[in-house]
């Protein structure tokens, strides 16, 4: 298959999945019911709202593009992070962005009247605050950048971890406590408009960028030294394609909670399936991320009339493929 | 022959007293056999819902140590002000301190039925120091624990006292909703205590309590314990009445703003109620739990109840439980949504309200 044909596949397979996944629910809504809709919507006026137009345009419409977006963005991110980081260990949160923002939501979650936007907020604002503590880390000791950089991490991932843990200590076991841990599960079923004017902008924006700039990962990923004799400053792009990740990452996990293996799991898939050319392999993983996250949130909420946290489905699903790709590759590098 | 009969009654008093010294055996909810002294004098609880059982019963001078959050319990501080200065032994989601409840020297020990409170418990005993584990949590078990803590602490005709006043006002609920036919019986879903979205499936108390006010719970073919629900299985299930656990009340005011849910027949009508004590959640397994059913009704089927005050029976009740009335405890009854309402909403009666001014 040509690089052309795998995207083009890939497309078609997203958009065939986006549109079963508007027909699949516990409530019927045939595909006859949209017509129906779209033709008094072209009579002029739109549909009567009933239970099903709202259902329709008010809950699957704005889940499903949060999940493609998510599942984009996340994928998209640990791509990124892994060429920079030339380690194929790292996922999007290396950098302490997702404990950041658990803790954020958990102090929200915490704090007595907060509502939901302020939750949001927090998670947005701590997730980028973890992310800028382990930068500085790295800037204050300044030897080494990509390695002291993935240890600042885990430093300030332990720390905000600890945070977690102390807040989930002191909350009320009746009501906070399971809403703090279903929350850092991860789930889509909060998933409205709002969600989607909140992390399209955001996600589409970089993804454009990096798509704009995906040649430079290449050279990047060939390492400093590498990429200074070829003209780059490693430095700033290094920041740069740090701040755009992470801002994605902050943007999904402050609204769907954390939702693992996608970042790490989905730029192998795309690694194994077109090689490590980031040109070719990351629009491959942004599809890839869209329809495995568009795919485990359908099974998440159609498998019981009640609902599955989808990180759990993303961490069942992801785990296996990990260790078949493994199992693959065994003769081959990484990359 | 009469002297015969008096010494063998002799006898058997004196047995019986001496029996009595040697202390009771009793059966916890883990079916572990305890033997406790006759006279408990100092009690330690290691949960909420325990403590509140052995306030209810009137043993509040005999806690020596209470699980730490109910230092700080409105309802607890009405009752036994004194709590405040009692040992915080930790609690079940903390881990109890083992060092601190062996240093208050208990007579008794309350802890919970989960396997940490049992293996806590055994752990207890070898250490010299009673220890039973309770589960309340369904109406059948709270009268069970009331009574078994009744015999423990002797005093068991409280412990009648309040499981008739459960009976009672469960009762007064039933005979007015008990007629209804299937297809009258309003669906509520309720929305449980970590989320707007997290509702109580068949057989948990709260379900029981929708079923005993007279409502069928719109999560009843769900099973197990609180479950997740997506906003389209909540459409789906159309509920004529939300009922809310009163700490969502931040988010839940959010989440029905949405469009997705103005079509439900709960928000249209704006049926939608918030467990209304400022004191205790009556939501929550408890004695009060009663009270919750008796709430329920009134707010499901107001014409049914419209010849009992509310409030008055909610003060005869804490009054059995706790020797003062609800609103001498400083309590008052309050089942809204804080802040506007697009249509009007169904407010309790004046009556009801529980103004502070007599």
């Amino acid at each position: 298959m040509t690089p052309q044909g795998q995207r083009v596949f890939l497309g078609i397979g997203l958009a065939v999945l986006f549109f079963f996944s508007l027909f699949i629910g516990r409530m019927e809504i045939a595909p006859a019911d949209v017509l129906a809709w779209i033709g008094q919507w072209l009579q002029g006026g739109g549909p009567e709202p009933d239970s099903k137009t709202l259902v329709f345009f008010d809950v699957r419409l704005p889940r499903s593009l949060t999940a493609v977006l998510t599942g984009t963005g996340l994928a998209v991110a640990g791509a990124v992070y892994q060429g920079l980081f030339r380690n194929p260990l790292v996922s999007p949160d290396i950098l302490g962005v997702s404990a950041g923002c658990a803790f954020g939501a958990a102090l929200g979650l915490v704090l007595p009247g907060a509502q939901f936007g302020i939750i949001r907020f927090l998670a947005f604002g701590c997730g980028l605050s973890a992310v800028g503590m382990a930068a500085g880390i790295a800037r204050a000791v300044a030897v080494r950048p990509v390695l002291v950089l993935i240890l600042a991490g885990l430093v300030v991932t332990s720390l905000f971890n600890a945070l977690l843990m102390l807040l989930k200590y002191t909350a009320d076991p009746y009501s906070q406590l399971p809403a703090i841990v279903f929350w850092v599960m991860g789930s889509l079923h909060r998933s409205a408009w709002t969600d989607v004017q909140l992390i399209a902008p955001v996600v589409l924006i970089g993804l454009g960028v990096i798509h704009l700039l995906r040649f430079k990962l290449n050279v990047l990923s060939l390492g400093d030294v590498q990429a200074t004799s070829l003209g780059l400053n490693p430095r700033i792009y290094r920041v740069f394609f740090i701040c755009i990740s992470s801002l994605m990452v902050a943007v999904t996990v402050s609204a769907c909670g954390q939702i693992g293996w996608i970042g790490l799991v989905i730029p192998h898939m795309a690694r194994t399936w077109v090689g490590p050319d980031h040109r070719i392999m990351l629009p491959v993983t942004a599809l890839m991320g869209g329809i495995f996250l568009l795919g485990a949130d359908l099974a998440a909420r159609s498998l019981t009339s009640a609902e599955l946290p989808v990180s759990i489905l993303t961490a069942l699903i992801g785990g296996p493929i990990f260790a078949f790709l493994l199992y693959r590759n065994r003769a081959k590098g990484w990359m | 022959m009469k002297s015969v009969s008096c010494f063998c009654l002799c006898c058997f008093v004196l047995l019986a007293a001496v029996r009595l010294q040697a202390g009771i055996v009793i059966t916890d909810d883990a079916d572990r056999e305890v033997e406790i002294p006759d006279q408990v004098n100092r009690l330690v609880t290691a949960f909420k819902p325990a403590t509140l059982l052995v306030l209810s019963l009137g043993g509040a001078d005999a806690l020596v140590g209470v699980d730490s959050s109910s230092r700080h319990d409105p309802l607890n501080l009405a009752v036994a002000p004194e709590l405040k200065e009692v040992v915080g032994v930790g609690s079940k989601s903390q881990d109890i301190s083992l060092e601190t409840v062996i240093s208050l020297k208990p007579d008794l020990v309350i802890l919970y039925s989960q396997k940490t409170g049992i293996q806590l418990a055994d752990r207890l005993q070898d250490s010299g120091c009673p220890a039973v584990v309770i589960a309340p949590e369904t109406f059948d078990s709270i009268e069970k624990n009331l009574m078994m803590l009744g015999k423990a602490l002797d005093r068991e005709e409280q412990a009648v006292r309040v499981i008739q006043a459960m009976h009672n006002v469960q009762e007064t609920a039933h005979s007015r909703v008990q007629d209804l036919e299937n297809e009258e019986r309003k669906t509520a879903y309720y929305a449980g205590p970590s989320g707007f979205l997290s509702t109580a499936p068949s057989g948990m108390l709260q379900d029981v309590m929708i079923d005993r006010a007279g409502g069928r719970n719109a999560a009843s073919g769900l099973h197990g314990y609180f479950k997740q629900v997506s906003p389209e299985q909540l459409m789906d299930w159309a509920p004529d009445s939300i009922i809310l656990s009163r700490m969502i009340r931040p988010q839940a005011k959010t989440l029905l703003k949405r469009k997705q849910f103005s079509l439900l027949p709960a928000v249209k009508n704006n049926n939608i109620h918030v467990f209304p004590s400022t004191l205790a959640p009556w939501d929550f397994p408890s004695p009060l739990s009663a009270l919750g059913v008796l709430w329920l009704g009134t707010r499901l089927y107001p014409e049914r109840f419209a010849d009992i005050s509310l409030m008055q029976e909610v003060n005869v009740f804490h009054r059995t439980l706790f020797g003062q009335s609800f609103t001498e405890m400083n309590g008052y009854l309050d089942d809204e949504l804080p802040g506007e309402h697009p249509v009007g909403h169904t407010h309790l009666p004046d009556q009801d309200r529980g103004d502070l001014s007599p």
